[in-house]
């Protein structure tokens, strides 16, 4: 194989997601496994194993026992469950055996791509041992993931790369990015690393769906909050004649989409802005797998990494829709100015933010154990939780005259969950049916117990 | 046909209020369902009342030889046409949860009926719309087989990144009866017989054999499932169309032993207690009346109607038909126990995705050509969140009130969103 040929077939390879329902003949897996026995291998132990599954039981055994829980594992025509023998290098600093089968992976994921084979490689698998005892491997095994393998369905974009000259330094390293903490805590992010994980992270899952979603979940958009975000902008679109409507970072392009789909004749430009050029390369590709691209979406990138400057000129906008994102920054106040000066006199925004007195749980926990990193959250990025009067005089500080304040999923409704369990526990069904229903009906709230919902929906003016 | 105390007028009614639904280029609303509400988007949607509507225009042209009946037809073929993405979904396709789209069981749903309509104008001499015949194809290949066909259970998903391990089996059986027509149009069979013979097998694999729920299919295929016997029936045609397409006769006794498990689960008024779950009582309320009608109309679709259904049925919508042409969607809805006087907002606002079940049910059941009929605006009282409130419907305006007279919902008929909505 020649130089070119090789860089040709590295830069084609995608993560396949969507295969063909056609089998992938023996050989071409022979051969694909082949790749990995000339891959490098610490002291030429060449202790790897793959196991090559194409049995439908044997699949929902593994993804059962893995709670893997991710598509591609049942979708995919072959299963390569790729296991090492560690048990001889478990002492081995540098973790030798796992980079030993990292080798091995990529070799037959090269392999696969040269083949013409779509492949993805699954490692966030919660339960790997799981794989090892569905397929029967013996303990001293590891299981390192599987590869998914079969006929390409799909021809995904490439996500941006990052260019060679900010990963390679010479002599001494000299890395020019600053730390990227694991935290959830804002105030240790800066807006280049937040512009840098929104620009990768949102990949992760390829393009054809949101990036809020886990692979066995239902759509997010059906999230009550969504839908209660959807409705209002679609009213408060419908009171302006041909609004020029301003998404913030909403939701990887989601909001957007719904908007276009939605009310995109009734929208004059609908512009929306986002930390990088990469995050919008993702959302155009996101459209794509739905939509002709309109003519009034116009895309709005920062221009400066180290601040944040909405690049549209004052008194733009006639809706401006900015949903859970202000939790990224520890000061939101910087936002909130923008947003007011690019907003018309009597435009409205509507602004979703997280509530800090509503009891999350998981949060408490956190905080209980000092554990910030990003865990729960990892794929949402940095996140705080915002008290009503603070957020509030901070809407306030920025210039905007507070119109009206929703609660939403209050706290009533875990409550009422909660008695509707133990009715349910004591048999006492038709209660359980009445408290089912009036959790059913108590998404919002404008009441005295809007302060300690989920989530607070503010509608914004300026005049 | 059966004697119903309905009469053309009955249809004249429930046709002039439809035609008060109709926004943009289809029907819109506000949609009360059984998974949730969408009372803000009430633009065209593209979802199953489209089933209802379509048969229901084709048994009136049938009955009366009216060839506006044809133009309605058409314009809705068109509309559907039009509504299609790229990936072959459709907009606002999720009926209760809209404005979404990939809505299942709507989108397969809403395309079987409009395939059956297009028969209706082919025989008629009449013009497809064009684009019709590669929406279904786009939806079918690219949708359906492409996307949401799972290989491990050989049935389809719900959605393109489900839980793979389970599925809803009205979905699979609106799904088969899709691709069924969808081979008559010009498909592989050969290579569609596959898909259909599975997915139909997946019903079978679910289907209860045994005690109180014997010959009933679960809402979903997740162990301890409740059953819906509205949902249930859905289930009949596919099993029907699948025995007679491929000749296998336990689709066939499959649908018999199904219909059997939907009469035995009657309720003495006509309805349908709204789940039935093992170990506890039935969950009574609310019977939606929609989809009492979809019952019978499944049954007649599958040709196990009989006369017990419509009589049951007619008992049901007797005297419920509200001034404004609509009938309520239910009965019961936040009240468990049935004893609370007061409906439920959600009982009374009618909305086009049960309406047209009803509508489809009185068009297959009356031949005659209906006198004109008036509608009047109608007030009522009703339940809303906080307390009583007031359902105010007239030709141009939905409100609802509440005790202070303010609105707490407002739609302007033909407007794509609510101007209101408080609730």
């Amino acid at each position: 194989m020649n130089n070119a040929t090789f860089h040709d077939l590295a830069r084609s390879r995608r993560s396949t997601r969507i295969f063909k329902d056609a089998p992938v003949s023996p050989e071409i897996i022979r051969r694909i496994v082949a790749a990995a026995t000339e891959a490098p291998t610490a002291c030429n132990r060449q202790l790897w194993h793959c196991v090559a599954v194409t049995d439908s039981e044997t699949k929902i055994r593994m993804s059962r026992l893995s709670h893997a829980e991710q598509s591609y594992l049942y979708d995919a025509p072959v299963l390569l469950a790729v296991f090492y023998d560690c048990s001889l290098e478990n002492r081995n600093p540098c973790k030798t055996p796992f980079i030993t089968a990292g080798m091995a992976l990529y070799a037959m994921l090269m392999a696969a791509e040269e083949e013409g084979v779509g492949a993805i490689y699954l490692g966030g698998i919660r339960n790997p041992s799981g794989i090892a005892r569905a397929l029967n491997a013996p303990p001293f095994l590891t299981n390192v993931g599987v590869i998914c393998l079969g006929h390409k369905a799909d021809n995904p974009p490439c996500p941006p790369r990052r260019p060679v000259d900010e990963i390679l330094s010479h002599e001494q390293c000299d890395l020019k990015r600053p730390h990227f903490h694991a935290d959830i805590r804002p105030h240790l992010w800066d807006l280049r690393q937040l512009a840098d994980f929104r620009e990768k992270l949102i990949w992760y899952k390829g393009v054809h769906i949101d990036g809020l979603t886990l692979h066995a979940d239902p759509d997010a958009r059906f999230s009550d909050k969504y839908r209660y975000m959807t409705g209002r902008i679609g009213t408060l679109c419908a009171e302006c004649k041909k609004p020029v409507v301003l998404d913030v970072l909403s939701l990887n392009g989601a909001l957007a989409l719904q908007m276009i789909n939605t009310c995109g004749d009734d929208i004059g430009t609908l512009y929306t802005y986002e930390l990088t050029p990469g995050t919008l390369e993702y959302m155009n590709a996101y459209f794509q797998t739905l939509i002709r691209r309109p003519e009034n979406l116009k895309e709005l990138t920062n221009q400066n990494p180290d601040i944040l400057r909405i690049p549209l000129p004052d008194n733009r906008a006639d809706v401006i829709t900015c949903y859970e994102r202000l939790e990224h920054f520890q000061d939101p106040a910087p936002l909130l100015r923008e947003m007011y000066r690019v907003l018309k006199p009597g435009g409205k925004a509507l602004v979703v933010v997280s509530n800090r007195l509503y009891p999350h749980i998981y949060r408490y926990k956190r905080m209980r154990n000092h554990e910030y990193a990003l865990g729960r959250n990892w794929n949402r990025g940095p996140e705080r939780k915002y008290e009503p009067r603070e957020i509030e005089t901070g809407f306030r500080t920025a210039g905007f005259r507070i119109g009206s304040m929703t609660g939403l999923q209050p706290v009533e409704r875990k409550v009422i969950s909660v008695l509707e369990n133990i009715c349910r526990k004591f048999r006492l069904h038709n209660q359980a049916d009445s408290l089912s229903g009036i959790n059913g009906q108590k998404f919002t709230v404008r009441g005295i117990s809007r302060y300690f919902s989920s989530s607070l929906a503010y509608e914004l003016s300026k005049s | 046909m059966n004697s119903l105390n309905h009469n053309e007028n009955s249809i004249a009614g429930l046709e002039c209020w439809i035609e008060t639904m109709r926004t943009g280029s289809g029907y819109g609303g506000p949609s009360v369902g059984s998974q949730g509400i969408s009372i803000d988007y009430c633009g065209a949607a593209f979802d199953w009342r489209y089933e209802g509507l379509l048969d229901g225009y084709a048994a009136r042209y049938r009955s009366t030889g009216r060839a506006d009946y044809l133009d309605r037809i058409e314009r809705d073929l068109l509309a559907i046409t039009s509504a299609q993405l790229i990936n072959g979904t459709f907009r606002n396709s999720w009926f209760d949860l809209n404005p979404y789209e990939g809505g299942m069981p709507h989108e397969p749903a809403m395309l079987a009926a409009a395939c059956r309509a297009r028969k209706l104008l082919i025989e008629n001499g009449r013009t497809v719309p064009s684009g019709f015949d590669k929406a279904v194809e786009l939806f079918a290949e690219t949708r359906l087989l492409n996307e949401l066909w799972n290989r491990l259970l050989h049935t389809f998903n719900d959605w393109l990144q489900s839980s793979f391990e389970y599925f809803t089996p009205h979905s699979v059986a609106a799904a088969v009866e899709l691709l069924i027509e969808y081979a008559e149009l010009g498909g592989d069979w050969k290579r569609l017989e596959y898909y259909i013979t599975g997915a139909a097998d997946s019903l079978l694999a679910v289907q209860c054999t045994a005690g109180a729920f014997s010959g009933g299919i679960p809402l979903t295929s997740r162990r301890g499932s409740a059953f819906s016997p509205a949902m249930a029936a859905r289930c009949a045609p596919a099993l029907i169309k699948t025995a007679q397409t491929t000749g296998q006769e336990k689709y066939r006794r499959a649908a018999e032993a199904l219909a059997g498990f939907v009469r035995r689960n009657i309720r003495p008024d006509g309805g349908f207690a709204f789940v039935l779950s093992e170990g506890r009582p039935p969950q009574q309320f609310p019977v939606i009346l929609g989809a009492a009608a979809d019952v019978v109309n499944s049954f007649d679709h599958a040709g196990l109607s009989m006369p017990d259904d419509s009589a049951a049925l007619q008992k049901l919508l007797n005297g419920k038909q509200m001034a404004n042409g609509a009938f309520p969607t239910a009965v019961g809805f936040g009240n468990s126990s049935g004893k609370i006087q007061i409906p439920d907002w959600r009982d009374i606002l009618p909305c086009c995705g049960w309406q047209d079940k009803i509508y489809c049910f009185l068009s297959r059941h009356h031949s005659g050509t209906p006198d004109s009929f008036s509608p009047a605006d109608i007030r009522l009282p009703v339940r809303i969140p906080g307390g009583r409130g007031e359902y105010i419907e007239t030709g141009k305006n939905l409100y609802i009130l509440n005790r202070h007279g303010k609105p707490v919902y407002h739609w302007e008929k033909g407007a794509k969103w609510a101007l209101v909505n408080l609730i």
